[in-house]
């Protein structure tokens, strides 16, 4: 039966994912990690780390356990195994900061720690897999936006098994001619199937949902997000031969790495093509706050793909970690920042008044939320991001952690403001005396047939 | 099976009357699944039309003397013998209620099938069109035990729902 119960623990995901994306931005304010220290530094891959599993991965993850059952229009299988693959990426996740912290010479942690670690991410990642594959394949028929998040599944376990050889690597479980090569050419193909594969990827999927949805635009239909999806797939089957050469010979393969790269910028023109078609059709005609946010979010993916090809061919440094950055808080963390924006109010609407529906009056979506003080965050945000990615293009440490501060601030203030929309602090009055939700837990009890 | 209803307008015919409304009458005293067996001067062409617009087939035979019989069957007499059953859409009766949320903005079409279902009795179907399926209300549906069923039309643009309202808690 084609439905979308709410997921009782998408709200712990991203809570979960929120704490992280503020340790991260906390770290980076505090000058911890780039570009105080080397780019290869344990101190910078525990940033990278908490911002790439900690915040982006549980914030997709949460996301897709609620927006997969939209997309195929089927219930989600193994809705039970939830709580298990959060609790071991957690702990996959504690283990291998830890692990980068021993490497790092801290007294009394082996490194041991780092490919244990990348264990239990990996046991976490295949259990979440698992849901979201069988979920996928239990639907009669796949569209389009679902195959997207099928690669970005197949895409996330590649992620984690390279991970997971980096890290048998850099502990020294294994050495030789394969280790060095895989530290020197293999964090980049690991950084790709993570940033492009998987979260980007995933993310197009769903936005092609989710802001058609919002936006009430027509779907895309036709060719153009057919190639949009093609041109992403060639994009990682290039990265993947380039992992193959490098498995096989311990070489770079920079040919694969440039066709990879063709495909992708070709693949993210294609897609913004497809969003600005979306804004224009749509029949919602003032822009909600969230998807006004996420034309942001789009900006920065435009600036993002520009850097990392000014860094491709000039191979400069600043540019290549101003494209990171700003990749993974611009565009992936932008969007996910203003689509929580809409889906916190809408699923905590959905848990306290659906059940009132058409018995009573009841507040709207809208009346849970107040976007112009919420507006000022978001352009606080945005502003921030692209003075850190300036500040990292030009290699100005000190404007870097200003704006990592601002950043921080802004995320705060967010935060700030979902927990009013799950307090329903923002809502008339006469709804005073409402029972509030519980913060981030599942409900207590659901209920049954009346 | 209950015997067919037989009623004669040859008298009315003979007499220069219009039978139609007595056909109507008998109609409206028909059991459920029951049959009208009507004998006329001529072969009623023009009722057959009217007849299978109300859902009633027909089988026209000659009598001697030029008069003809004609035996109206309603043609889903087995759906209207047995109860309305909500896991079957084939036994629903016709919707009683038609709302267009086709145009209006999520989520205002959850709204306003459930404030529709809220006022209609146990047994009483509300037909639907939405611009897309309408995922989160399904549980809510569920919830208050109202039964659906819908697809989308041969475009693929209109969702076309229709709900069984449930018993009242």
């Amino acid at each position: 039966m084609q439905m979308a119960s709410i997921s009782r623990w998408t709200l712990s995901y991203f809570s979960c994912a929120l704490v992280a994306l503020v340790a991260a931005l906390s770290l980076m304010a505090l000058g911890f990690g780039y570009p105080f220290e080397a780019l290869a530094a344990p101190q910078t891959l525990v940033v990278v780390h908490l911002l790439a599993i900690g915040w982006l991965t549980l914030l997709m993850m949460g996301a897709l356990l609620q927006f997969l059952p939209v997309l195929v229009g089927h219930e989600l299988w193994g809705s039970r195994l939830a709580p298990v693959a959060l609790v071991l990426v957690l702990a996959g996740l504690a283990l291998l900061l830890s692990g980068f912290a021993a490497i790092d010479g801290w007294p009394g942690l082996p490194s041991a720690l780092l490919p244990i670690g990348g264990l239990v991410l990996l046991a976490g990642f295949c259990v979440a897999a698992a849901v979201l594959m069988v979920t996928l394949l239990r639907a009669e028929t796949l569209p389009l936006p679902a195959a997207f998040v099928g690669v970005g599944v197949i895409s996330i376990l590649v992620t984690a098994v390279v991970g997971e050889t980096l890290a048998a690597a850099l502990s020294g479980m294994i050495g030789g001619e394969f280790s060095l090569a895989l530290m020197t050419h293999g964090v980049s193909l690991h950084a790709g199937f993570g940033l492009g594969g998987w979260l980007s990827f995933a993310a197009m999927g769903v936005s092609y949902r989710l802001v058609s949805m919002f936006l009430v635009a027509p779907e895309r239909k036709g060719n153009w997000p057919k190639a949009v999806f093609w041109l992403g797939g060639m994009a990682l089957a290039a990265l993947l031969m380039a992992l193959g050469v490098l498995l096989a010979t311990n070489a770079p393969w920079p040919a694969g790495l440039a066709a990879a790269g063709a495909a992708a910028l070709a693949c993210i023109g294609a897609y913004l093509a497809d969003m600005v078609g979306l804004y224009r059709t749509r029949r919602r005609r003032a822009l909600e706050l969230h998807t006004a946010a996420a034309i942001g979010a789009f900006a920065m993916l435009i600036l993002g793909a520009m850097l990392l090809t000014i860094g491709a061919c000039t191979a400069q440094e600043g540019s290549i970690t101003a494209a990171v950055f700003v990749l993974a808080l611009g565009w992936l963390s932008g969007l996910g920042l203003a689509m929580l924006y809409k889906i916190i109010p809408f699923l905590t609407w959905l848990e306290c008044f659906a059940p009132l529906m058409g018995r009573m009056a009841i507040p709207r979506v809208q009346d849970l939320v107040c976007e112009d003080r919420a507006a000022l965050f978001f352009w606080m945000y945005f502003a921030a991001v692209a003075v850190g990615g300036t500040a990292l293009f030009f290699e100005l440490s000190p404007l870097f952690r200003m704006a990592t501060t601002v950043q921080l601030l802004a995320t705060l203030l967010l935060i700030g403001e979902f927990f009013r929309a799950r307090r329903l602090a923002d809502l008339p009055l006469q709804w005073c005396d409402h029972p509030r939700p519980r913060l981030f837990l599942p409900a207590r009890t659901t209920r049954r047939h009346t | 099976m209950t015997t067919a209803l037989e009623l004669d307008v040859r008298p009315i015919l003979r007499d220069g009357g219009e039978p139609f409304g007595a056909i109507m009458g008998a109609l409206k005293s028909l059991a459920p699944g029951q049959s009208l067996r009507l004998i006329a001067t001529f072969r009623p062409e023009p009722l057959f039309k009217v007849m299978a617009s109300k859902g009633f087939g027909y089988e026209a035979t000659p009598l001697d003397g030029g008069d003809w019989q004609v035996i109206f069957t309603p043609q889903n007499a087995a759906a209207q013998s047995t109860p309305s059953s909500p896991s079957d859409p084939e036994t629903w009766p016709d919707p009683i209620h038609y709302l267009d949320c086709s145009e209006m903005e999520p989520p205002e079409p959850m709204v306003q099938i459930l404030t529709r279902l809220e006022a209609m009795e146990e047994g009483q179907v509300l037909f639907s069109l939405l611009g897309r399926e309408p995922v989160f209300l399904f549980p809510e549906l569920q919830a208050r035990g109202h039964a659906w069923v819908g697809d989308f039309d041969a475009e693929g643009e209109a969702y076309r729902l229709m709900v069984r309202a449930g018993q009242k808690p």
